[in-house]
């Protein structure tokens, strides 16, 4: 019925009040000529009304002519009256028209320029630099070509390290990304002193005066080769040093894991109002969980209160693990590895290295010393 | 006639509904709001309160008030309204 009433909606649509005896002849008249009337609706015992097609109401005159009723159309509906109306008055359509026109012209242009992503940048700067390429408020949208803008733009400004220029409908966004400037290598001054605590095995002079002798224990902040009344000390010291790496495993651990099943549950937030989609509780007995929240990108100063809301249940299972003694040493020792790679300053040569189990009170615990002695550069200028 | 029948009985017999096979007329109600009939060979009077048709099976009428008629096709009379009665036959 959807599309009959569309197609009613094309053709024209009349509401005709007829007069007069012998409705239901007149029906039936033109019922066998083919004209379909419909909601047929007594208002008196002499007048009724009905809907029919508006090309059909010509072909519905010879059908009247003979029988003394009066037909009067009451409203006319559908696309050709709407038409005929616009016809007569055309001051409408013109005004559309016009009105059309200029929005299609004022979205021609340029309106908005917005930056981001600039820090020490000013937007002011940028926008400074975009207008001398040509890009500007009010300038003619199809001019403004963003890769080339973008391109010039990384050349104007040197503190750039990429432009991205985009253009959305009468809005360009300039999004910058800065070079992160590092600050330059200061040249080292006065004395150099120890980095840390060791044995000193070589002493090699450039310049200054040297204040430690091999085989002296320094320790940290001792000053090695004094500068005197030069600017900057200039030398190697190296030494050796003791790193000591511990690390721990139960014989007996219990606990809670990830058994790795996972399930989702969605929530809408409008306002302060939460809607819950899905999953309202963890399908899962033992379970943690993790919400994550998602807005919709802010415009200006728009900002929608929708939220998309993720819960994610992780489902967790207790565990007990039993391990061996020799296990157990094992897994302290890798710890043990792990615990000394932090401690160890790049670029320590490793001399030599030593493994032993500690002793500890727990008859659980196991408990893994790594000793090692390196040989590393320790002097370092106290000012840098 | 016994063209006719012998239809009535093929039609019973192979359990296909009588309005398929014969000009019988078929109505079909909604409640008290909605009337169809199909089948009808031609309309005879319409009133707000009264609405009498033609039929194979001779004259039906239906009363009530407030009728509309919706639609008017060939064979089918969609009527809408608050419906009282339905019967065959005149008053």
């Amino acid at each position: 019925m959807l599309l009959a009433g569309l197609r009613e909606r094309l053709t024209g649509v009349l509401v005709v009040e007829c007069r007069g005896e012998g409705l239901e002849r007149l029906i039936n008249a033109a019922h066998t000529r083919g004209i379909v009337l419909w909601d047929i609706r007594r208002v008196s015992p002499t007048a009724a009304l009905f809907k029919m097609a508006a090309v059909d109401f010509r072909r519905l005159r010879p059908v009247i002519r003979r029988r003394g009723i009066k037909l009067k159309i009451r409203r006319k509906r559908g696309l050709p009256f709407v038409i005929q109306r616009l016809k007569k008055r055309k001051g409408i359509l013109l005004g559309a028209a016009a009105g059309a026109a200029v929005i299609y012209a004022l979205s021609s242009f340029v309106w908005f320029i917005d930056v981001q992503g600039n820090n020490k940048l000013s937007a002011q700067q940028v926008l400074e630099a975009a207008r001398t390429l040509g890009l500007e408020r009010g300038v003619w949208r199809s001019q403004v070509d963003p890769a080339s803008i973008a391109r010039r733009l990384k050349e104007k400004l040197p503190q750039t390290a990429w432009v991205g220029v985009s253009q959305q409908g009468t809005r360009v966004l300039i999004k910058i990304v800065e070079k992160v400037e590092r600050p330059p290598a200061k040249p080292g001054k006065g004395d150099l002193v120890a980095a840390g605590t060791g044995l000193v095995t070589d002493v090699l002079v450039l310049k200054g005066t040297s204040q430690v002798k091999e085989g002296q224990m320094v320790k940290k902040g001792q000053s090695l080769i004094a500068a005197g009344g030069l600017p900057a000390a200039q030398g190697f010291v190296r030494a050796r040093v003791w790193y000591t790496g511990t690390g721990e495993a139960k014989l007996k651990d219990e606990g809670v894991k990830p058994t790795g099943n996972t399930s989702t549950g969605l929530r809408i937030k409008i306002g302060a109002k939460v809607i819950i989609l899905t999953n309202k509780k963890s399908p899962f007995a033992l379970y943690t969980e993790e919400v994550s929240a998602k807005s919709l990108p802010q415009w200006r100063n728009i900002r929608i209160p929708v939220e998309l809301i993720t819960v994610r249940y992780r489902e967790m299972t207790h565990f007990q693990t039993e391990m061996s003694r020799e296990e157990a040493l094992q897994a302290a020792e890798s710890k043990a590895k792990e615990d000394l790679e932090r401690k160890l300053p790049q670029g320590a040569k490793i001399v030599k290295q030593q493994l032993k189990p500690v002793p500890v009170k727990d008859h659980n615990l196991v408990r893994v010393d790594i000793d090692v002695e390196t040989q590393e550069e320790i002097a370092v200028h106290r000012e840098s | 006639m016994v063209l006719k029948k012998l239809q009535a009985n093929l039609g019973s017999a192979l359990d296909i509904p009588q309005d398929v096979l014969q000009d019988i007329p078929k109505i079909t109600l909604v409640g008290n709001l909605e009337v169809w009939i199909e089948n009808h060979t031609g309309l005879i009077e319409y009133t707000a309160e009264k609405v009498r048709v033609n039929t194979s099976l001779g004259l039906l009428t239906v009363s009530g008030s407030d009728f509309i008629l919706v639609q008017l096709l060939p064979t089918e009379i969609k009527l809408e309204g608050k419906l009282q009665q339905i019967r065959f036959g005149e008053e």
